[in-house]
């Protein structure tokens, strides 16, 4: 069974669908197709900018609508459109002759079809459809038909002339092998000797200030919800700042509260809770308790408005009723809690926390989030919907600064560094060489 | 059938109503029947990760059984999962927390997982090197850009110059935040929109059979 591929973005949708499920476009609508004259790839023609290399594109065409329905008598009206006016599938999909190979989308390749959830029961899985540009996201399986909907029509006006753009040679692949070896080589390098380039003194953001204070401001005593919401695939950027926020709410006596809206969190979770409960004589039951995975995202956020118990039925280290902890019975209800610290890989998870917790339970929430999806987190501190946040391993440095000792974040600092120092250096060559070479910067 | 699927609609606008209406306005027996039918939703979502781990053993068993191309991975999918299934749900198992599902998780999951995401780096660094180029006066500024935050974010840069860190903090904060908050909205906007053909049943009709 095929899927229908959305004629704008190239997503998979499920079989009847009206719309795109990802970009909202009409799955029956005739997008014009046009090629970007810089890099060869096929862009919609109505984009301004193409989509992989940022040209300017020519001139945008407009959606073409759905033609009108064909009725019987009209002349000519009832006939087939040219082939030659009928772009297929096969096409549409295949860059054009000569193009270098795509550069691989970075989030796109890192998830392989094997790691996708397959969700849709009684179905096959829809190939991965990361949102890489038509000409690499819209190859069909080869017994796949072009279905009438899927019909695309050339571009308005004289047809693109195509393209020929130079392969990329082996000189290119030379360039990013060496880049690779260098930045491994750097990488290496600053995790074998991490005391090089870790002074982080003097130098702290105010955002990760101002959890720290708002951690620094909580009584003794204290009832502190920690969600886990990170896997352990950026275990290495996040576990420092777990730490590090887990070891300054130990040393100010609060009770912790752990949680997770991801299966793989609670373990997570249990590895910060009982290094930091170690260092300060924390006992599991008073002190701190593991409450373990919240299935349901926002739904399950939004059940936290009402008794903990409902929603944890029981805890994650001994299985036993959540209510028979004492943390917990200080706590019964999220919206008592001093302080929400969301420590999450992603800004959606924040930003579910902000919707459906912090908007209803008008509760004190913070993030410390990867560096990633920091930018994407920052609208929330200046709005006021989050006291603080701290975003990546840099922050994590800052805070183990704050805190007085060094930990994993600083002593990682000189791998980061000596990593970005070398892509710096990568850029500046490139830069150098495309000044240098005026036949180069010209195309 | 038309009176299935329109009773369908009916009960998923009825339901999509309540607890939008239950977000905005606080009375009790609103928030009780809200909170209920939220509560499902943890249940269903639970209940679909187990589905989806039937489909997962549906799928690959069949190639295996098939012989399909890939089919050895497909074995060694199907051999972990029942491995760690029974390890987290046999006899004896101490559930989530037991020792030896720890140890998977902590040992091999992990680690793995992990490794995986760390290719990212390269795939990063590959795209910033052919990204950040002076092709164009949008190219300077990307690059300018680029090149603060890229210094910014490491203590060096601090070192250098007090000034990097806070420009990489008015980038991030001020221009970063201020195409974020965009983003956001038009996302917020998009939901809205699906969210009403969903609800409405504009687009997939429910129990339509596939074609």
């Amino acid at each position: 069974m095929s899927l229908p591929r959305c004629p704008r973005c190239g997503t998979a949708n499920r079989v009847g669908s009206l719309y795109c499920n990802a970009c909202g476009e009409r799955l029956d609508a005739e997008v014009s197709i046009t090629t970007c004259p810089n890099c060869g790839v096929n862009v919609p023609a109505y984009s301004l900018y193409c989509h992989r290399c940022g040209a300017k594109l020519p001139q945008a065409a407009p959606i073409v609508n759905p033609p009108p329905p064909i009725t019987e008598g009209a002349a000519g009206e009832g006939e087939p459109p040219a082939e030659s006016d009928v772009i297929s599938l096969d096409q549409m999909a295949q860059p054009v002759l000569g193009a270098e190979e795509a550069a691989p989308a970075p989030f796109a390749e890192a998830a392989p079809a094997a790691l996708l959830p397959e969700t849709i029961p009684g179905e096959p899985a829809p190939e991965a459809t990361p949102l890489l540009p038509p000409a690499v996201s819209l190859q069909p399986a080869p017994e796949t038909p072009v279905t009438p909907f899927l019909r695309v029509r050339p571009p308005l006006g004289p047809p693109a002339e195509p393209v020929t753009v130079p392969r990329q040679g082996r000189g290119g692949e030379t360039w990013r092998l060496l880049l690779y070896l260098a930045l491994a080589g750097a990488i290496v390098v600053g995790v074998l000797f991490p005391r090089g380039l870790s002074d982080t003194t003097g130098v702290v953001s105010p955002d990760v200030r101002a959890l720290y204070d708002a951690v620094e401001a909580l009584p003794p005593g204290a009832t502190v919800v920690l969600s886990f919401d990170y896997e352990p695939s950026t275990v290495d950027e996040m576990q420092p700042l777990a730490s590090a926020i887990t070891r300054h709410l130990v040393q100010k006596r609060a009770h912790i509260l752990a949680m997770s809206l991801l299966p793989q969190g609670p373990a997570l979770a249990q590895t910060v809770l009982e290094q930091a409960a170690r260092a300060g004589s924390y006992q599991y039951g008073p002190d701190y308790v593991n409450l373990g995975f919240l299935a349901g995202d926002e739904a399950a956020l939004a059940t936290l408005g009402g008794n903990l118990a409902s929603a944890f039925s029981s805890d994650f280290v001994r299985g036993q009723d959540v209510s028979s902890f004492a943390a917990v019975q200080a706590m019964p209800r999220i919206g008592r809690a001093d302080l929400i610290i969301d420590i999450a890989a992603g800004d959606v998870t924040v930003r579910r926390w902000v919707e459906q917790v912090q908007s209803r339970q008008k509760v004190r929430l913070a993030a410390a989030t990867s560096a990633m999806a920091t930018p994407m987190t920052f609208p929330y501190v200046q709005s006021g919907q989050l006291v603080g946040l701290a975003g990546g391993l840099p922050a994590a440095a800052q805070y183990e600064q704050l805190l007085g000792y060094e930990g994993p974040a600083t002593r990682g600092m000189t791998a980061q560094s000596l990593g970005h120092l070398v892509l710096l250096l990568a850029i500046l060559i490139a830069n150098l060489w495309l000044i240098a070479s005026p036949r180069r910067s010209a195309r | 059938m038309r009176l299935l699927r329109g009773l369908a609609v009916f009960l998923v606008g009825l339901v999509g109503t309540i607890i939008l209406l239950d977000f905005y306005i606080s009375q009790t027996m609103l928030d009780e029947v809200g909170r209920t039918l939220v509560e499902w939703v943890t249940i269903l979502a639970a209940l679909a990760l187990v589905l989806g781990l039937i489909n997962l053993l549906r799928v690959h068993g069949a190639r295996v059984a098939a012989g399909r191309s890939g089919w050895p991975y497909s074995l060694a999918l199907l051999g972990a999962v029942i491995v760690t299934l029974v390890i987290g749900l046999g006899p004896g198992s101490g559930g989530a927390n037991d020792p030896a599902l720890n140890w998977i998780f902590t040992y091999i999951y992990a680690p793995l997982n992990a490794g995986v995401f760390s290719l990212l780096a390269f795939f990063v660094a590959s795209a910033a090197y052919r990204a950040l180029r002076l092709r164009s006066a949008e190219g300077a500024g990307l690059l300018i850009a680029g090149v603060i935050v890229l210094l910014g974010q490491i203590p060096l840069g601090g070192q250098l110059s007090p000034a990097l860190p806070d420009a990489r903090d008015w980038l991030l904060g001020v221009v970063g935040a201020a195409g974020a908050r965009g983003i956001i909205i038009a996302a917020a906007l998009g939901a809205v929109l699906t969210g009403l053909r969903v609800l409405f049943g504009i687009d997939r009709h429910y129990l339509d059979k596939d074609q």
